[in-house]
């Protein structure tokens, strides 16, 4: 009696939820002008990050500009994967859209198997942002200038201990290709997050951090800045060597932007590279970025698409000279 | 030496299943440390010792089963099975967490859910086991949407409904 | 002086008020339901607060944080079902004080300690903030490794069932933490293919299925009339429901010990307030005038724990304040809401602007207060929660418990594992396996791992052990500290052998 009651109870549960499948294949279609619906914006990283806090306000504005409500949603996981992923994989009408940074598009499909190709499956829709991502030392370092580390470095290899934010990234690759083409043989130590490298900077555990976040120990004096991995000088301090100034084969501008699944319709890509251009253009936009040390760095869909594109060439040609990408 | 029973062939299945794992799942599951990485332990070293003292202590668990004549840590549970409602419990769960939720979205998945669950424990009030799993997906909703503007799956069923 | 005045003036302002009270009644709240950590409601609120007033919007978020600490012990203690992770050893004696009937005495003892942790951390972290983290930012991965290795080992003394079924679980622990990317190689481990692996499996998920779900399958093996009672009964005496001025006194000492063990805990980024609260309990057992009482109700058993995690709340700020370096998510969070609002946390912050700081201290020993009203408010409101039938009670805990897994990540994946756990802890909590030390295993592999293998690697770079550890001036204190203390365990031992002394309650 007993097991026919549990027999009948796991096919009545079957049943019911079977019967809500259907359910799910009817989804509605959006009808005239874009956007005649709520559009989402998937981040795929924890929210409160540097990423997240600057789609709010690019999803504030836009709603404004759009008439429809944006929404910003968290999917995170593996550095960015996931959500991007998520957003490669959905309909292409518009509505469903990802905040994008090098990580995920020009990095992690080099080292992990990712269930997107950067290439194929999205279209890029607009920039906004490229953020600052200094080289730096402890205040109380015995370094003052890039070429002093290398110098020490030379002299004793592996003796140079220095980390990144996270693994494989682009801060991390593009430093190693700095370091092997002056010949200099240095310690990475995988740290996982700014904090921690800034806290290992200020601690003496290692001598040399590429990271993004460390406006309060700057002006405190705790950390020094004696380069910068991207193509442009950090405003104001024009004095401190780019990788691409120094010649490096990688000098990557860490970018954040927007993206949706490939195949996007004109009008939508119109629309929102538009919108971007006006939201990167407002005064409250530029203060944001001042205050999480991101230029603000507007390139419109064609452009955007070109420079991801070179950047990801650039990251396989660097990353097949290092001989890694494992 | 006691009889070999239902505890011992469990424990023993567990041990085969822990050196089947560290011989050929762990293996198969993580690369061994890149030779240029830099120095240190390899990524299969903490794993494995893991596995390797899961295994001794199954083995152990194993050697105490067959010799002891009676169980030293207070019998196991009397219902060495698995109750039924429990287990109607969990297989509802688990039907809307793999299928219902993502189908039916979660505020109409969420009510059948909890229908359900209400009846399977034994309520049997008509007006209570529609009103409350209701009541219950609204503040939910109330709370997730709202206040925390998360997001729950949706089914698209009803257009301009959160449902 | 005119500073510490401008920063109490910024904090008790209306808005100000009125916006930690909304942070400590959302934080209580949401506490409360298993799945739903502040850090998740907070991260929410950051980006608005740049559209609100700052003073608004950063007591708010600090209030969310205390107040979710108090309220997620409410279901832990009535319900077994911890609300997040930080009640997790709050479980243990405070489920069998409340089924003894004391379920009100249970919820003020978690009161009173958590705002007296609360509290002193925050004391701590006004006077003494710059002095701690000096000492808190020497702290490597080797010095990390020694201090979680040790913790493991003495939290492994929290079981007292057979040895093997420990140690099988720790390893259990262990190996679930695996599962993920390789911390120092970046190359997925134990993942197949799974892309939602790559993070490892999320601590909520396994938490709350080890700890929540598994315990609601637990209670419906009761026979199914059962079921249809209220799912707690409360004693009618008054001294049941409440913390007499004695009792409360008399846990002064476990209070001030938790507490700081809270507070050590949190100026150390990285280790979190699951695991100051099970070493809080660990050593309030073991120095215990009872030991025997814990497990079955002792107020100290309650206490303890729950001074220790709150006291990590207000210390995580510590290295924020002095250095700009966010010890967790909730520093993180409130990193971020600074910077927004153009306020730079560092030493340049208290030399050239304090002001806002001093109001943050304020506001955080205002919350406290709020938190102790309002908890006040919200025990009442928790009997009558619990007074629902269990057959209503519990389907609305799965439910609640679905919401909450699922929007950590916004994956179905996470509301799929939480369940998958929840059936693998009932069935441990049916042999007899310890779920708490699978925890345990799963909560300290990650740091331990990454810090060892970090260590190696330092070492090498040193050109070997000697060089190294003369280098670091914390590592060879705490060496010398732990050399001492092993000394004297085995002194001990080998007295009690000797003349046969004996075992005190060790």
């Amino acid at each position: 009696m007993k097991r026919r009651g549990l027999l009948r109870w796991t096919l009545a549960v079957l049943a019911v939820t079977g019967a809500l499948l259907p359910a799910g294949c009817a989804r509605e279609g959006g009808s005239g002008e874009y956007p005649s619906k709520p559009v989402t914006i998937v981040v795929p990283y924890a929210p409160g990050g540097g990423g997240d806090t600057f789609t709010r306000a690019v999803a504030a504005q836009a709603a404004d500009i759009l008439g429809v409500k944006v929404f910003v949603e968290n999917r995170t996981g593996g550095g960015g994967t996931i959500g991007v992923g998520s957003v490669a994989r959905a309909a292409a009408d518009g509505y469903t859209l990802a905040f994008v940074s090098t990580s995920p598009v020009v990095m992690a499909p080099n080292f992990l198997d990712v269930p997107y190709d950067p290439l194929e499956d999205f279209t890029y829709l607009a920039r906004f942002v490229v953020s600052v991502h200094p080289v730096l030392v402890g205040g109380e370092s015995p370094f003052d200038s890039f070429p002093a580390v290398l110098e020490f470095a030379r002299a004793n290899p592996g003796r140079l201990r220095w980390s990144t934010a996270g693994i494989n990234g682009a801060p991390h690759v593009a430093t190693l290709a700095a370091f092997r083409q002056e010949g200099v043989e240095a310690t990475f130590v995988p740290m996982q997050g700014s904090s921690e490298v800034l806290a290992g900077l200020l601690g003496g555990t290692i001598d040399l951090g590429v990271i993004s976040d460390y406006s309060g120990a700057l002006a405190a004096g705790d950390v020094r800045v004696l380069a910068e991995i991207g193509p442009e000088p950090i405003p104001g301090l024009p004095a401190v060597p780019t990788y691409e100034q120094l010649g490096y084969p990688l000098a990557p501008a860490i970018f954040f932007g927007l993206a949706g699944p490939a195949e996007l319709p004109r009008d939508v890509v119109a629309r929102w590279d538009d919108a971007i251009r006006t939201i990167t253009a407002s005064a409250a936009f530029s203060d944001i970025a001042e205050r999480l040390n991101g230029n603000v760095a507007y390139l419109g869909h064609e452009e955007f698409e070109r420079h991801v594109r070179a950047d990801i060439a650039a990251a396989r040609r660097t990353l097949r000279t290092l001989g890694s990408g494992d | 030496m006691k009889r070999v029973g239902p505890e011992s062939l469990a424990l023993a299945g567990l041990l085969a299943a822990a050196v089947a794992f560290g011989l050929w799942v762990l293996p198969a599951g993580i690369a061994p440390g890149a030779a240029g990485g830099g120095a240190g332990l390899s990524p299969r070293f903490m794993p494995w010792l893991a596995t390797a003292a899961m295994a001794l202590a199954l083995a152990w668990g194993l050697y105490r089963s067959l010799i002891e004549t009676r169980a030293t840590d207070g019998p196991s549970e009397e219902k060495a099975g698995l109750a039924r409602i429990p287990f109607g419990a969990l297989l509802i769960c688990l039907a809307f967490a793999l299928i219902g939720f993502e189908s039916a979205g979660f505020y109409l998945g969420g009510i059948v859910m909890a229908v359900l669950l209400a009846v399977l424990l034994g309520e049997r009030r008509p007006w209570v086991i529609l009103l409350f799993p209701t009541l219950l997906l609204v503040a939910v909703y109330l709370l997730f949407e709202f206040a925390l503007n998360v997001r729950l799956p949706r089914s698209g069923l009803i257009p301009g409904l959160p449902i | 002086m005119e500073n510490v005045l401008e920063g109490i003036s910024l904090a008790l302002n209306f808005n100000a008020l009125a916006g930690i009270l909304l942070g400590i009644v959302l934080g209580q709240i949401l506490g409360s339901i298993p799945g739903l950590t502040a850090a998740m409601a907070v991260a929410l609120l950051v980006p608005f607060s740049f559209y609100f007033d700052p003073w608004v919007g950063i007591p708010m978020m600090l209030a969310m944080f205390k107040g979710s600490l108090f309220g997620s012990s409410i279901p832990a203690i009535l319900l077994r079902t911890p609300g997040t992770p930080a009640a997790a050893a709050t479980v243990i004696d405070g489920n069998p004080l409340a089924r003894r009937g004391k379920g009100g005495k249970a919820m003020h003892t978690v009161l009173f300690a958590s705002v007296f942790g609360d509290s002193f951390s925050d004391i701590v972290l006004i006077f003494g903030a710059g002095a701690l983290a000096a000492v808190a930012i020497r702290f490597g991965p080797s010095e990390y490794a020694i201090l979680v290795f040790f913790a493991l080992l003495s939290l492994i003394s929290l079981h007292r069932g057979s040895a093997w079924k420990g140690i099988a679980a720790i390893s259990a622990g262990v190996l679930l933490a695996c599962i993920g990317l390789d911390p120092i190689t970046g190359a997925p481990r134990l993942t197949f293919g799974n892309a939602e692996l790559f993070d490892g499996i999320g601590l909520i998920p396994m938490l709350i299925g080890f700890l929540a779900i598994s315990e609601v399958f637990r209670q419906l093996e009761q026979p199914v009339r059962l079921l249809g009672e209220r799912a707690l009964a409360f004693s009618s005496r008054r001294e049941d429901n409440r913390l007499s001025g004695k009792e409360r006194l008399s846990l002064l000492p476990t209070l001030l010990r938790s507490s700081a063990i809270g507070t050590a805990t949190g100026a150390l980024p990285g280790l979190g307030s699951t695991v100051a609260a099970f070493i809080a309990y660990n050593e309030a057992r073991r120095t215990a005038a009872k030991p025997e009482q814990f497990g079955k109700g002792s107020l100290h058993g309650i206490a303890a724990p729950e001074a220790a995690n709150n006291a990590v709340g207000g210390a995580n700020l510590i290295p924020l304040l002095a250095f700009g370096i966010p010890g967790d998510v909730a520093a993180a969070l409130i990193l971020g809401a600074l910077l927004i609002q153009g306020i730079t946390p560092g030493p340049v912050a208290f030399r050239d602007n304090p002001a806002p700081i001093y109001a943050i201290f304020v506001a955080m020993l205002l919350a406290n207060l709020v938190n102790y009203l309002v908890g006040l408010g919200f025990i009442p409101l928790a009997k009558k929660m619990v007074s629902l039938p269990k057959r209503l009670l519990f389907p609305a805990v799965l439910v609640l418990a679905s919401a909450g897994a699922y929007a950590m990540r916004g994956s179905l994946f996470d509301v799929q594992l939480m369940f998958v756990f929840g059936l693998v802890g009932w069935l441990m909590a049916k042999y007899r396996f310890p779920s708490v030390l699978l925890l345990i295993g799963f909560i300290l592999t990650p740091i331990l791992e990454r810090s060892i293998r970090q260590t190696l690697i330092l070492v090498e770079a040193a050109d070997g052990w000697f060089a190294f550890v003369a280098s670091r001036p914390v590592l060879m204190i705490l060496l010398g500290v732990l050399a001492i203390l092993t000394a004297i365990v085995v002194r001990q031992r080998l007295m009690m052998k000797r003349y046969g002394l004996p075992k005190g309650p060790a």
